[in-house]
């Protein structure tokens, strides 16, 4: 079974050797590939000079831009299972075999949710309030409870890869395409992980912007929820 | 009477000219022939309503608007959201056509270094 972990990065030049250095010491039987998503740091010129596997948009396209290069390699080269993990280091590496095995028994789509346990690092108040508006939102709109509808941490069937290579979302992507699966009848899923603090870098996401930030998530969660379903 | 005779004539050649440009653009396709539709509507409807301006007041009445002029604004301003619209809807599309090349230029990217590299392992 080929098995692809795809690497969103932007401006990632500290942190993203790490994460190929985790890859390759606590999970080699994956291949993986950085999205480099037009970065104005040296993110391109670390790959380059540590020889790891990249591919450089010429122009900065966002997260589901990036994540749909991703998914569309990973169609082109036939493989069974993509993962995404982030590009700064704080989704742990050593539970990739447990969003497989969940995807071995059946489900379309794994996404591993930091709130399932509530262990490790949880995030602000603000941010957790947020989540459960969410969450809430999303339950409302497909019927079903995912803890954490927000969490770059998933992986998906080679089903999923190819709608996600035809057709991926990008305003936000990551709730959005959880409804888009479970309104077409895919098995979404999702396993508790432990996620570490930002090792590098700062969130993109800042209080001030929080507010605008909800609301267009929850109005685009309620347009992916109106659009037709998928013709196949 | 709603306009005297010598601003509908000038009236008349500005619609004339904005029909003239409009055809030309077309033919020379500097505007593709799907957009040049609603600019010929609009120049036609500029030159009926200088060479019969009762047109408006017809309009007015019908739609219940007392002065003229308003019905006028009215058309304009439907006519200039109704444009703003396709080109709102016509930026989504270059945008997606552009987030496309994008992707596809990085992964041929990623495919050609790739094979350069198997290349170059060959000679050696």
């Amino acid at each position: 079974m080929k098995k692809l972990v795809i690497i969103p990065a932007y401006n990632e030049e500290k942190s993203i050797k790490q994460v190929v250095d985790n890859l390759e010491n606590y999970a080699n039987d994956y291949d993986y590939i950085i999205i480099n998503d037009g970065s104005t740091d040296n993110t391109q010129k670390v790959c380059k000079e540590n020889n790891l596997k990249y591919i450089s948009l010429p122009q900065n396209l966002g997260i589901g831009g990036a994540m749909q290069t991703g998914y569309k390699y990973a169609k082109e080269n036939d493989y069974d299972i993509a993962i995404q993990i982030d590009g700064d280091g704080q989704h742990d590496v050593t539970y990739l075999d447990k969003l497989v095995e969940q995807l071995e028994n059946g489900s379309d789509m794994c996404i591993g949710s930091r709130y399932i346990d509530k262990q490790g690092f949880q995030s602000s108040a603000m941010r957790r309030f947020g989540k459960n508006v969410l969450s809430f939102w999303m339950r409302i709109l497909c019927g079903k409870k995912i803890t954490d509808p927000t969490s770059g941490f998933r992986a998906c069937n080679k089903k999923i890869i190819g709608i996600f290579a035809k057709d991926y979302p990008y305003d936000y992507p990551e709730p959005e395409t959880i409804i888009k699966l479970i309104k077409n009848r895919y098995v979404v899923t999702e396993i508790p992980v432990i996620m570490k603090q930002r090792e590098m870098g700062k969130s993109s996401i800042t209080p001030i912007k929080s507010i605008k930030y909800m609301i267009k998530v929850l109005i685009s969660m309620t347009f992916a929820r109106l659009e037709g379903k998928e013709r196949k | 009477m709603l306009l005297n005779s010598q601003l509908q004539i000038f009236l008349i050649i500005c619609s004339a000219i904005f029909f003239l440009i409009v055809l030309n653009f077309s033919v020379k396709r500097k505007i593709s022939v799907r957009y040049s539709i609603l600019w010929f509507i609009l120049s036609a409807l500029f030159i009926a309503i200088s060479i019969f301006p009762n047109i408006v007041s017809w309009f007015s009445n019908l739609i219940g608007i007392r002065e003229p002029i308003h019905a006028i604004l009215l058309i304009i301003i439907a006519f200039i959201l109704l444009v703003i619209f396709s080109y709102n809807n016509m930026i989504t599309k270059l945008t997606q056509q552009n987030r496309l090349l994008i992707q596809s230029l990085g992964i041929l990217k990623k495919r050609v270094e790739d094979l350069e590299q198997e290349k170059n392992s060959d000679v050696r």
